[in-house]
């Protein structure tokens, strides 16, 4: 048998892992909604299939709701080695954002999302279902240059954001038994990303490069308390989009977020770094000049190697964006 | 801003329309103006309207367009459609105009200069010239975006008007809700 306190540690490891893939794709989300819209089109394609909630240049400002779904097929270990789920475990988890961005001029805009987290987890024996508020975050895009203004340069965007630790981290006790009550990691995130894309006719390449920060935080235990920080991250991201002449566009990104060991009272901890995979096919579809819909499916493919420490997901979302022009 | 066009449009048409080096379809589209005609030197007013033809903005509004080219024609009013955008080929802009129904030619600006010398950089921009090249209006065609209302605000029609009844232009620019323009 399992002794307690030794569960409880690997839950919350295991739980902090799975927030960290959560957090990986939040990250890249909150890239996306501010990369550039599928082929540029400044009406039109609107924030495209890559980019759930980014403004159009024709765009003053927008308000959408995401639906995510999310279960866990598998886990990477320390080597990266793929592990299918072992019988009697599982683990859904569902998520609703809701965001909305402004724009300030021409180049610059700002956004925000506030998520709401839920997670069903079961291991032989016990179920857990927990959630609340996640942790909300704030960013801004800055555009240099656009994608399609010139054969030659393409679009340059600088971006900013802070995630609040709004949510419950994992060591909560409110967290409950399986930490299905953990909604965020606990730390304050700063994070900046450079973000490349063009735009060749129908078609638009899109190159984002983001590095976060989290602050230390304290994290305390029945037995103790220790300094806790997980180290930079680095995530990476490409995607390839084509629009059609209605407007409807599909999506297809790769990203992949890296972070060394963290540290606890300051000493690295081996081992306990990082890495994850992710392959996005996206989908957008205007109803209006105002309304339209978007809804991808994610995966974190089952190959050794592509991703470390982490959880395996496959999941789903939808989203429903309305701006004001 | 609007100075700075008119001295762009007016070293355009004193360069003798060769500065841009604008290339025309060739057979493509019987009536294709030339680099001279595309200044139409008879015309009253002249409107260049930049054109993407993967843009459905644009498509939303070729037979408001189309309406206006004809209702003004009589007046002197002459509308050139500038194709500025990469992958503009005089083949593609034939199939463009035959299955759009332009009754006016897609001109290609070849390297992007005439959009560049008149900013622009949507499509379904409109820039109304003079005949002495004096830019009145620029901006959006009308305020819709690809959804058409009947309450739009015409710029456009509001610009020819004003200039057809020799009195001051009621809005010199207008917001343009078209597609990001792939320069050349």
């Amino acid at each position: 048998m399992v002794p307690s306190t030794t569960m409880s540690r690997r839950l919350s490891s295991f739980t902090d892992s799975l927030l960290q893939s959560l957090l990986a794709l939040f990250v890249v989300f909150a890239l996306l909604t501010q990369t550039s819209p599928a082929r540029a089109q400044a009406c039109c394609a609107g924030t495209g299939a890559v980019t759930p909630g980014r403004l159009a240049l024709h765009e003053f400002a927008l308000v959408g709701v995401q639906l995510k779904g999310g279960l866990m097929y598998g886990s990477f270990d320390q080597l990266g080695n793929y592990h299918a789920l072992s019988q009697g475990s599982s683990e859904q988890n569902y998520e609703q954002d809701l965001f909305a961005s402004l724009r300030l001029t021409r180049h610059a805009q700002v956004a925000g999302l506030v998520p709401f987290v839920e997670t069903h987890r079961t291991v032989p024996g016990l179920a857990q279902t927990g959630g609340g508020i996640g942790d909300v975050n704030l960013n801004g895009r800055y555009d240099f240059t656009f994608a399609g203004a010139s054969r030659f340069v393409p679009g340059i965007g600088l971006l900013a954001g802070l995630t609040l630790p709004t949510g419950r981290p994992p060591e909560s006790p409110n967290a409950g038994p399986l930490a299905a009550g953990a909604t965020g990691i606990g730390a304050l995130q700063g994070n900046v990303a450079l973000a490349l894309e063009q735009s060749y006719g129908p078609w638009l390449i899109n190159l984002t490069g983001a590095l976060a920060h989290r602050s230390a935080r304290t994290v305390t235990s029945a037995e103790a308390s220790v300094r806790s920080q997980l180290a930079p991250q680095w995530t990476v991201l490409a995607a390839l989009a084509f629009v059609f002449r209605d407007e409807r566009a599909l999506a297809l990104s790769a990203s992949y977020a890296t972070e060394g060991d963290s540290k606890l009272d300051g000493q690295r901890v081996p081992d306990s770094g990082h890495r994850l995979t992710t392959l996005t096919l996206g989908g957008l579809w205007p109803m209006s000049d105002r309304l339209r819909l978007q809804g991808s499916v994610f995966w974190n493919p089952p190959i050794d190697g592509s991703s470390l420490s982490q959880p395996a997901l496959i999941g789903a979302s939808v989203t429903a964006v309305f701006s004001w022009l | 801003m609007a100075l700075r066009r008119f001295i762009a449009l007016s070293a355009l048409f004193l360069a003798g329309c060769a500065a841009p080096q604008l290339s025309v379809p060739k057979g493509a589209i019987a009536s294709t103006a030339g680099p001279r005609e595309l200044l139409d030197p008879n015309a009253r007013l002249t409107v260049f309207e930049f054109f993407s033809a993967h843009c459905p903005c644009q498509g939303a509004h070729d037979a408001r367009m189309i309406a206006l080219a004809e209702k003004y024609r009589a007046s002197g009013v002459s509308l050139v459609v500038v194709d500025s955008e990469v992958g503009a080929t005089p083949e593609r802009d034939q199939t463009e105009a035959t299955r759009r129904h332009y009754p006016f030619p897609i001109v290609i600006d070849a390297g992007g200069r005439v959009a560049r010398a008149l900013d622009a950089e949507f499509a379904t921009y409109v820039v109304l010239v003079d005949s002495g090249g004096h830019v009145l209006f620029s901006g959006g065609f009308d305020s819709d975006h690809r959804d058409l209302n009947d309450d739009a605000t015409p710029y456009l029609e509001h610009a020819i008007e004003d200039a057809l009844a020799n009195r001051p232009q009621r809005r010199e620019e207008a917001r343009v809700l078209g597609c990001a323009l792939q320069l050349n």
